[in-house]
């Protein structure tokens, strides 16, 4: 297991003012947030879709949303980073459960055996940890690391780890929890309070 | 129902089940410690996100801006106009009793054009389902007019302005409710945007007032740059359909239209429908003012000081069809 590498952010200064611009409509700020993120937003977007063009639409979504909604973001509650972050990993999220349900119906439509629609998933699972990203996940115990990329990179929720993981529930439920809690631990001397 | 401890890494990663999530966030609700907690594991979660960063498309920094530019144009137009019909009252209430009768530029008499105005706003707020004028539904604008007028024939301009007024100001409710921003708007046979729908009753708007100002004989106002780049932006992107409603088609080829000044810009128009050239066959140069005034024909073709360079012939089509949707 390597010691992830961690590059601590400066945010927090020029947020606030940052915000204040975007809701008077100022686009240089929103170029700003383009240029600090933009491949942040799109990697991120891309590693849980897959697909190019849709995570450009997610990502261009994504930057809609903070331009039509400053208010939004709290950065009381956090950075702007993790704002970002989540918004486009929902998105993400939403983008591939659509997708997912779409190809079953199809599937169905098609009278496919139905453990077909479960072979692709497994192999977008076997994929997403397959082309495991080397970096912060390599602080954890392979079976919390390996449940939160299924979770997080393969957008399943936890009874969909729990399936194909074959764990119960229950147990799936307390990887992530334990994985992302001992993440957070990790990353705190080393910055993550910047990031929360 | 579960323990929402139990579940906030799940929650965290976006990985919980879409029937947990409304309790979960009643829990986050109530509960600042579990909240600070779910935040905690939030920032966590989106650090994961940076170790997948990669370099986004060449093009997707334009298209996000253009995206941002377009948006903030959509509320701009309610600005516009606001604006624009403000104005068209304020003139309207200065005009002296005594030039009532006095004749406009659209032939009109000074009396019968703020009728007029109120036809065009009565028939928008017909269309968008709104109706202030219930038992008048005729949709040409010239046959409306005559029936409006007829209608307060026998009342005061004082009750026309208050009609005026009152639809005016249904038009903006109408404009201004969020979920009416996509609504299209039918309009001489097309659909339109509301943002266009808006647009050309605000440049209607300004042309009736600058109307009623010559016809007092006062010097006429042009709206502002970022008011007349929505208009010149309208004008740029509907000529090439005015070509084809005015049996002006010139399929195949294609024209530039560059109009200088503040609120001006650049378009290249496909003068048969379909996707322009690269290369325009004709560049027609006019000032934005002027061309605003040519597409509600208060200019006239011949008229229109500008450079043509290229094609004489297509330049004379492009600047015939300017006013295709100009209505007295």
């Amino acid at each position: 297991m390597t010691e992830a590498r961690i590059a601590p952010d400066n945010p927090s200064h020029w947020e606030r003012p940052l915000r204040a611009r975007l809701m008077e409509a100022d686009e240089s700020a929103l170029a700003e947030i383009y240029d600090k993120y933009a491949s942040f937003v799109f990697g991120l977007a891309l590693r849980v879709i897959g697909d190019r063009t849709a995570a450009e639409d997610v990502s261009q979504d994504v930057f809609m949303s903070i331009w039509e909604s400053p208010s939004s973001f709290d950065p009381d509650r956090g950075s702007l980073r993790t704002w970002l972050g989540t918004l486009t990993h929902r998105r993400a999220v939403d983008y591939v459960r659509r997708e997912e349900a779409r190809r079953r119906r199809a599937q169905r439509a098609a009278n496919s055996r139905d453990d077909s629609a479960a072979s692709v998933d497994d192999e977008a699972t076997s994929s997403v940890v397959a082309n495991r990203v080397r970096g912060v996940l390599d602080i954890l115990p392979d079976d919390q690391r390996i449940a939160i990329q299924i979770a997080y990179f393969g957008g399943k929720t936890y009874r969909e780890v729990a399936r194909v993981l074959g764990i119960p529930e229950g147990t799936a439920k307390s990887r992530l929890r334990l994985g992302l809690r001992r993440l957070a631990e990790a990353l705190e001397p080393e910055g993550l309070a910047q990031w929360a | 129902m579960n323990d929402p401890t139990e579940l906030l890494g799940a929650y965290a990663l976006d990985a919980c089940e879409p029937e947990e999530l409304p309790e979960i966030d009643a829990a986050l609700a109530q509960d600042p410690e579990l909240r600070r907690n779910a935040d905690q594991l939030r920032a966590a979660a989106a650090r994961l996100g940076t170790d997948a960063a990669t370099e986004p498309p060449a093009g997707l920094r334009a298209r996000v801006l253009g995206a941002a530019r377009q948006r903030r144009a959509r509320e701009l137009v309610l600005e516009l106009y606001a604006t624009l019909t403000d104005t068209l009252l304020d003139v309207i209430d200065a005009l002296p009793a005594a030039m009532l009768s006095a004749t406009t530029a659209n032939g009109l008499s000074v009396r019968d054009l703020v009728v007029h105005c109120g036809a065009q706003e009565s028939l928008l707020a017909q269309l968008h389902g709104n109706p202030t004028i219930p038992e008048l539904t005729v949709t040409d604008i010239d046959a409306r007019t005559r029936e409006l007028i007829a209608h307060f024939a026998a009342e005061s301009l004082d009750d026309v302005v208050a009609f005026l007024r009152r639809t005016i100001d249904v038009n903006r409710n109408w404009a201004a409710n969020p979920l009416n921003r996509d609504t299209l708007v039918p309009w001489l046979g097309a659909e339109l945007s509301r943002h266009d729908a808006l647009v050309i009753r605000a440049f209607e708007s300004w042309i009736h007032a600058d109307d009623l100002r010559r016809a007092r004989g006062l010097p006429t106002v042009a709206p502002s740059p970022a008011h007349l780049a929505l208009m010149s932006d309208l004008s740029g992107r509907t000529t090439g359909f005015g070509l084809v409603m005015t049996g002006r088609s010139r399929p195949g080829h294609t024209a530039r239209l560059v109009l200088t000044g503040e609120g001006g810009g650049e378009w290249l128009v496909a003068m048969g429908g379909g996707e322009p050239n690269a290369v325009p066959d004709v560049t027609v140069t006019a000032h934005v003012v002027d061309w605003c005034r040519r597409v509600g024909e208060r200019i006239a073709p011949d008229a229109l000081p500008c450079r043509i360079d290229g094609d004489h012939a297509l330049a004379a089509d492009l600047i015939q069809a300017a006013s295709a949707f100009a209505t007295l």
